[in-house]
């Protein structure tokens, strides 16, 4: 435009006076100012147009941002929830206000007829009561207000006499009559029910020295036998007196039932109609007037309500943009916890819990919901809810009624009413959608306990990240930490929603950096003990309870110290201790260990416990997913031993553990038990007698009964809360005779803490029951090799040892037997060498924290006091605070991005396969399942001191849950500001 | 090309980039690579500016920027990081910058030509050229006014404040990371002390900027864009500005991760991830292995190598360099503006000398005195 040609020169224009109207434009003319177009544009360096148009559109532009801005400030997450809570409250008050009308309409017509019937049965009394007149009760039958059926029949005669008292008023003849014959005849059945009493102590005793006599042989038998049968006469007579009188008073009460209403009627007759208060009909006739104003006022009450919430324009306006800040119906809803503080480590706040927002009906029992236990997680009919209506919606809403037969939308009903249409249509729900609202509008499923104003925890005074963590102050469902319960839970909340890919693919991503991630459900218990503390049972809380039970059962505290069992003598003599803290260790003491089995059936039995005895505590240390075939870069590869395959380098570990054990065990033998001849028969009538079945089974459960079959199909019985103490079949394969005699004598003698009583058998009893369970073997068992130590892997698991702390050189020295230190000195003999070797591996694996050693001369190790192998559960880091980012996943970590699980194969052929969300609950799950699978993938370059060692405890999927939950509880956030009761 | 799909199945991180090359990039680059890569792309930047700047090769650049950022969007682990709320900002970085530079260079060729040609610089021509305050200054103004509202607006909307959790002296954030504008100073305190890349550096970046005016005694340039007319001072400051600032800024930003590891593009920011950082002192290197010793007790013996090179290189190079390479520049400048230069200059170069030694030979300190806190 720059360029456009200048207009010609002006020719000189002839000066004519201009028109009065025209003048201001003429003068222009005249004065030679060009048009204004092109002279302009080249006025300006920018084109004019076009700057004109950029600023319309950028103002365009401000204008959809600010729309945007509006539209963000809007949206948010929680008020879809609230809309479709309250479109679903309002059709039900709807629905019930409809309801009511029509008991009220009902009520009125029922109260009509009842006293429409009273006019009726009023009327055929004598208006001017100068005599006795006799009615015919069958008049009064049709109208059902006399309780006369039944009573037609003899004695009572049909007929009822009313006449004039002194008083003036009507009075039926038969009532004081029949009062006075019911009193008598109540009190006869009185006076036989108390005679039966003495009769019945009486027949009791003669039975009993009869029957004795019989038993004894006694010569007064025949005096017995008489005696016995006259009060077993007497107790005859005295039963059917009992019976006949207490028929006789029931036969007269319906008479005087009669002629008691009957009279009230009279009354009421005679004395107008307010009273006659006696009246049953007329009483009942008050209830239902009173129920009728109760719903007159509970409609009226719910007809205040319906115009308040009704869809208007003013409820618009109040939840429309920008105006929703003065009074919105649809609001974030705050409960501001003053007694309970959040500790945000820099500060003490007080606790705001905003959680209902969104789960509005959380403390309201009319959207109690009913859970179905066999359905999975996802499926529509998994939540329902209880109350009907509320079950009619969600099949409205969901489309899966037919409009015409729809309670819900109930057209008939509509044409009159208010509300037209329902606010919800039909087929309005997504998929999904039935799960996603019944679960969020679900009352809390222990209202009794929870949540309720009622409950002992009511939302109020507790809030609900109290218990339930998590973030209570956002509203978002990711941003508040809800965490799932599964992988598979976790899978259907990010694909509910959203983008295809990405972190935040999905709509839920799990908000890793806050400390307090919300409780997946099924572990919510664990914070129970945040303040119940000290609780050993708690109404609300089975699965906590549980798995204390379990984990006390198990034995865990043994490894993981645990502030609430204390095993070490150093916390057990401290006097702070609470005393109902102090524990035993968890499996019997090794002390005398080498006079009660032999050393070939303890390294059978460390190598594998449960081939022997399916229900012991005792866990599985080898044969594991990480047993290593490489020692010192020589390879060991399994071998099958019996068909069944075996780790030499496990073999050659559990020989010289039981080695070593052997060498610290006292071996002075039980003294023989006095030479008496034992009998296996006797004996096993006496172990059946004395209660010895009690708590041992004799008879051994397969494992597979405490096993998961499959994933659908889990374990429901527990091997370790079923059993109390060891099965005893195969008893006879494992004990030594003199031993198991000195034990049954005296267990207290062996063991002073163990839980079996001195049952006081006499040495000829204990020899017999020795006998016996001598007789329970297991044959198969015996035949089984026993791990023995192979020289060449003694000496490359001790060089990987060394080698650890010395140059190769000097490690090959030391092995040798030439390193002058004393803790090395064993190394001169082989023998030496398989102790010095079972010692570390003691160390290694933790004996001592289970079983009581005594302490090592040879290197001064006091077993007693050594801590546990395990991390500590309690404490300053308890393990319900730790974050999973301080958790070794390993490589069965699964992401689906960068992690994809592991699967490979150990070192008995047998596939490893974990995937492990990146959550606490999915690892302390799979680290329960198999202790070992993080070193899956690790084998070839972990060093044998870094390879996890917590044994194998075979839990099935449900301990693993209890399991979880009470070592979820051990955490350091304290609730402060609420004392308890 | 693969479909998404047949990728995420394979185990990639998703985008039709091929993973393969995604590797490649991920294990090939290091804080040696990306830096190289960088002084290469400066320099050639610097040499080849008449022939790249033209606009027709400039706008191919960015488009295969442009595109190369549109492939690897895809990528689960580069999405991640470079749609970071914090890190927005960097990628507008990197545009923006981009453009400013070829202006400015774009303007130097030209004017540079013309130079060669005996004619006046543009702007000389545009010396007399007056436009009126209104429309063209003042509408252009409200409406650019208006357009960046809308963009600050969007931006807000689309993108929630970078807002963390509560904070925890037990639970510290993996990286910390600076304010993006320090990425270049956090970055230093990989190869520095604190005292000197916190407190030395910068405060001589700030004396260096200040010194520009008072140092420059160069007349030509003023008011017009070139390069042939002043090329080391221009060189100077945008080497500082592009290679140990920005650059630094966007290796911080989105190559830098967990524990201040080094993170490929596409690579996951592993939080295991542990890198060999086996550094030797110059001592060590003196005394152990040059001359077979051990290390002497005192510190100040021990470390004179370090120092006395420290010292040499601060006070014996500017003169040296002044009879020798740089004669003209301390004919041209004098004695007291030569000095002053030589220290901000050696200063800078010093930095790039110790991140090369850190790298080729794991060099620590060259004067490593931690009894006094005193480590170079």
């Amino acid at each position: 435009m720059a360029d456009a040609p200048k207009p010609a020169p002006k020719p000189e224009a002839k000066y004519e006076p201009p028109k009065e109207l025209e003048q201001k434009a003429a003068v222009q003319k005249f004065q030679g100012r060009p048009k204004r177009q092109p002279v302009e544009q080249a006025e300006y360096f920018y084109n004019v147009k076009g700057t004109h148009i950029a600023f319309f559109l950028s103002s365009v532009g401000m204008l959809v941002a600010f729309l945007m801005m509006f539209h963000k400030d809007d949206a948010r997450p929680w008020k879809p929830y609230q809309k479709q809570f309250a479109q679903m409250d309002f059709e039900k008050l709807w629905y019930d206000m409809n309801g009511l009308q029509k008991d009220v309409l009902a009520m009125g017509k029922e109260i009509e007829d009842i006293e429409r019937n009273i006019d009726l049965i009023l009327s055929k009394f004598p208006t001017d009561p100068k005599k006795g007149v006799e009615f015919d009760v069958d008049e009064f039958k049709d109208q059902g207000l006399l309780p006369v059926p039944g009573l037609e029949k003899a004695p009572f005669n049909g007929k009822a006499h009313v006449f004039v008292n002194e008083k003036k008023k009507l009075e039926v003849a038969e009532k004081e009559e029949v009062r006075g014959d019911l009193y008598r005849r109540l009190q006869l059945m009185n006076f036989a029910k108390d005679e039966l009493g003495a009769v019945r102590f009486r027949y009791e005793e003669a039975k009993h020295h009869f029957e004795d006599a019989v038993k004894t042989g006694s010569d007064r038998r025949s005096f017995y036998e008489g005696h016995y049968e006259t009060e077993k006469k007497e107790w005859d007579r005295v039963n059917k007196e009992v019976e006949e009188r207490k028929a006789d008073a029931d036969e007269v009460q319906k008479r005087s039932d009669f002629y008691e209403e009957f009279a009230a009627a009279l009354e009421k007759k005679t004395q107008g109609k307010e009273n006659g208060k006696n009246w049953k009909v007329k009483r009942a006739l008050e209830d239902l007037r009173a129920d009728r104003t109760a719903k007159l006022k509970e409609l009226e009450d719910k007809k205040t309500r319906f115009a308040k919430e009704k869809p208007s324009f003013a409820n618009t306006v109040r939840n429309a943009p920008m105006s929703d800040f003065f009074a919105p119906t649809l609001k974030v809803r705050n409960h501001i916890l003053p007694d309970i503080k959040d500790q945000l480590n820099f500060a003490t706040v007080t606790k705001v819990d905003r959680c209902d927002t969104c789960h509005v009906a959380i403390d309201n029992p009319t959207y109690e919901v009913r859970i179905n236990p066999d359905l999975k997680e996802g499926d529509e009919n998994k939540y329902t809810f209880k109350e009907p209506f509320l079950q009619q919606f969600v099949a409205h809403a969901r489309g899966t009624v037919e409009k015409k037969d729809c309670v819900v939308c109930d057209e008939e009903g509509r044409k009159t009413k208010e509300i037209k249409e329902p606010l919800t249509p039909h087929k309005s729900w997504e998929s999904g959608d039935v799960v996603k609202f019944t679960k969020t509008f679900m009352a809390h499923p222990r209202l009794d306990l929870f949540a309720a104003d009622s409950s002992k925890h009511p939302i109020a005074k507790f809030g609900c990240t109290v218990c339930h963590e998590g973030d209570g102050r956002d509203t978002d469902f990711t941003r508040v930490v809800h965490t799932p319960n599964s992988e598979h839970q976790g899978k259907e909340w990010r694909n509910r929603h959203g983008t295809p890919y990405g972190e935040e693919r999905y709509n839920w991503n799990y908000r890793e950096l806050w400390d307090l991630p919300m409780f997946p459900t099924k572990y919510v218990q664990a914070s129970c003990r945040r303040c119940h503390t000290d609780a050993v049972d708690l109404d609300g809380a089975p699965k906590y309870v549980q798995g204390m039970k379990l984990v006390e059962r198990i034995g865990c505290y043994g490894c993981h110290r645990m502030d609430t069992y204390q095993i070490l003598p150093k916390d057990v003599n401290n006097v702070a201790v609470d005393p109902n803290r102090k524990n035993r260790r968890p499996g019997p003491p090794l002390l005398r260990i080498a006079t009660k089995v032999s050393e070939d059936w303890a390294a059978k039995w460390v190598l594998a416990p449960r081939d022997f005895r399916s229900t012991t505590r005792m866990p599985h240390f080898f044969g594991q997913s990480n047993t290593r075939a490489k020692v010192n870069q020589n390879d060991y590869p399994v071998v099958e031993v019996n068909g069944v395959k075996r780790s030499p380098v496990d073999d050659t570990i559990v020989a010289s553990l039981v080695k070593y054990v052997w060498s610290l065990s006292d071996k002075e033998a039980d003294p023989a038990p006095p030479a008496l001849k034992g009998d296996a028969i006797k004996g096993e009538i006496i172990v059946k007698q004395v209660g010895c079945t009690a708590c041992h089974k004799l008879v051994e459960t397969p494992l597979s009964v405490f096993q998961d079959q499959s994933p659908e199909k889990p374990a429901t019985r527990s091997r370790y809360l079923e059993d109390f103490a060891p099965t005893l079949f195969g008893v006879g394969s494992k004990m030594n005779k003199a031993w198991l005699f000195a034990w049954v004598r005296n267990p207290k003698k062996h063991f002073k803490d163990s839980s079996m009583p001195n049952l006081r058998l006499s040495e000829q009893e204990a020899t017999d029951v020795v006998e016996y369970l001598m007789t329970l073997k297991k044959p198969e068992w015996e035949k089984l090799a026993a791990p023995q130590a192979n020289g060449k892997i003694v000496d490359d698991l001790i060089v990987e040892i060394l080698k650890k702390v010395m140059s190769d050189y000097d490690a090959a020295q030391t092995l040798a037997g030439k390193n002058p230190l004393p803790e090395y000195k064993e190394m001169a003999s082989a023998d030496g060498k398989v102790k010095w070797l079972g010692r570390k591996m003691v160390k290694n694996f933790g004996c001592y924290s289970c079983h009581q050693l005594k302490d090592d001369p040879d290197s001064g190790m006091k077993w007693q006091d050594e801590e546990g192998i395990g991390v500590e559960l309690s404490g300053s880091q308890p393990w319900g605070s730790k974050h999973h980012d301080k958790l070794d996943f390993g490589f069965a970590a699964d992401d689906g991005v960068n992690h994809h699980g592991v699967e490979a194969v150990d070192a008995f052929d047998r596939p490893v396969k974990a995937h492990v969300a990146e959550s606490r609950a999915a690892w302390l799950e799979n680290k329960l399942e198999n202790p070992r699978i993080y070193d899956a993938g690790k084998m070839a370059s972990k060093p044998w001191d870094e390879l996890l060692r917590m044994p194998n405890f075979g839990l099935n999927k449900m301990e693993i849950e209890l399991v979880a939950t009470f070592v979820q509880s051990f955490t350091d956030h304290a609730v402060t500001g609420l004392v308890e009761n | 090309m693969t479909t998404l799909g047949t990728i995420m199945m394979e185990g990639g991180t998703g985008g039709p980039l091929p993973q393969a090359f995604k590797d490649f990039l991920n294990s090939a680059f290091n804080p040696v690579v990306y830096t190289i890569l960088s002084v290469g792309l400066f320099i050639g930047m610097l040499v080849g500016y008449r022939i790249w700047t033209k606009p027709k090769i400039a706008l191919s650049l960015l488009l295969g920027t442009v595109i190369f950022f549109i492939l690897a969007f895809p990528d689960l682990n580069f999405r991640k990081i470079v749609t970071k709320p914090d890190n927005v900002p960097i990628v507008a970085l990197i545009f923006v910058l981009g453009f400013y530079t070829w202006w400015a260079l774009r303007q130097a060729a030209i004017n540079d030509e013309r130079i060669d040609k005996g004619l006046p610089p543009m702007e000389a021509t545009e010396a007399n050229d007056r436009v009126l305050s209104w429309p063209d200054l003042i509408y252009s103004e409200l409406i650019c006014s208006v357009i960046f509202t809308v963009i600050l607006t969007v931006w807000g909307v689309l993108l929630n404040a970078p807002l963390e959790e509560p904070a925890s002296p037990g639970k510290t954030p993996n990286p910390s990371k600076a304010p993006w504008y320090f990425l270049g100073l956090q970055e230093m305190l990989v190869y520095f002390d604190p005292w000197i890349a916190g407190v030395v550096l910068p405060t001589m970046i700030i004396t260096g900027l200040m010194l520009v005016p008072y140092c420059d005694k160069n007349p030509k340039g003023v008011g017009y864009y070139t390069l042939k007319e002043r090329p080391f001072a221009v060189g100077t400051f945008m080497f500082g500005f592009l290679i140990l600032w920005i650059s630094l800024i966007i290796m911080g930003t989105f190559l830098r991760g967990p524990n201040w590891n080094f993170f490929g593009p596409f690579e996951n920011w592993d939080v295991h991830k542990l890198a060999t950082l086996s550094n030797v002192n110059l001592s060590e290197y003196f005394w152990v292995m040059m001359l077979g010793k051990a290390l002497p007790m005192k510190p100040l013996v021990r470390e004179a190598p370090g120092i006395l090179l420290t010292l040499g290189y601060l006070f014996v190079l500017p003169p040296l360099l002044a009879f020798t390479v740089c004669k003209g520049l301390y004919k041209h400048t004098g004695f007291i503006r030569y000095n002053l230069v030589m220290i901000h200059l050696l200063a800078m170069v010093g930095m790039v000398i110790k991140m090369v030694l850190r790298w080729t030979v794991n060099l620590k300190y060259v004067v490593f005195i931690p009894e006094w806190f005193f480590n170079i």
